[in-house]
């Protein structure tokens, strides 16, 4: 069975994961390979997306509310922080746009 | 024959606010179904009835009985925004109080309209904060039973 890291080298090979960049508040950026869904969600009669990021919480340490993350030339900052989610090892970052 | 009535205080309601150049600008709905574009501009105004009551007198023959028509009209603001939702809501909330309250009839529309409440909105489930601010109107008019254009 492979752990969370090791899915995550398969998910670059077979190429359903998505290049980001982590910067962390202070910090350098750093690049890591994600899981990016941006799925449509209306809410109060008004459309929007829901972008959330997915990595192994490895390739996240310290990751806090307020950093920046580059996805698709998209800008974002992390606004909430699921660890150990859906996975354990796994982190999931809620994104608002900026 | 004339819009109903309903429809006659929605408008009546819409240009007050437009014509009061809130921060919502002229970007007032009536009658609008689908949801407001994602990318705004912020904020945004729809304007909708609902939960009409009628009582009916009973000095005049039926089929010219005056109803007393109450109901609400919900004049809800939108707005998106990554840092204050709230505040944007709250701000074009005063405008729009502020622009109802200096037109008491309605622009003729009806005989008796107040604020009865105000309901806030908030979620961060989108790629930026988005808020409702739910302004509850109540309203009474009067109209003859044949006739729900005209205003008795």
């Amino acid at each position: 069975m492979l752990d969370v890291v090791q899915f995550y080298e398969a998910g670059v090979a077979a190429g359903i994961t998505h290049a980001a960049i982590w910067t962390p508040q202070g910090g350098i950026p750093v690049a890591i390979d994600v899981l990016f869904v941006n799925d449509y969600n209306e809410i109060y009669e008004t459309e929007g997306n829901r972008p959330i990021l997915r990595a192994p919480s490895v390739l996240l340490p310290a990751v806090a509310q307020g950093d920046a993350i580059t996805v698709h030339g998209a800008n974002y900052r992390v606004a909430a922080i699921h660890r150990d989610t859906p996975h354990p090892g796994e982190t999931a970052l809620l994104l608002s746009k900026t | 024959m004339a819009n109903h009535l309903r429809q006659q205080v929605r408008d009546a309601m819409k240009a007050i606010i437009v014509a009061a150049s809130t921060a919502a600008g002229a970007r007032v709905y009536t009658g609008r179904i689908y949801p407001l574009l994602a990318d705004g501009p912020w904020p945004q105004v729809t304007i909708s009835s609902q939960n009409e009551q009628i009582r009916a007198g009973s000095l005049a023959g039926i089929g010219q009985r005056v109803y007393t028509r109450t109901y609400r009209v919900n004049v809800i603001a939108h707005a998106k925004d990554g840092t204050d939702p709230e505040a944007i809501l709250d701000n074009v909330g005063k405008q729009i109080e502020v622009a109802i309250a200096a037109n008491v009839t309605r622009s003729g529309t009806t005989k008796f309209c107040i604020l009865a409440g105000t309901q806030t909105e908030l979620s961060a489930d989108a790629e930026q904060p988005i808020g409702a601010l739910t302004m509850a109107y109540d309203v009474e008019i009067y109209s003859r039973e044949n006739t729900p254009d005209v205003l008795s």
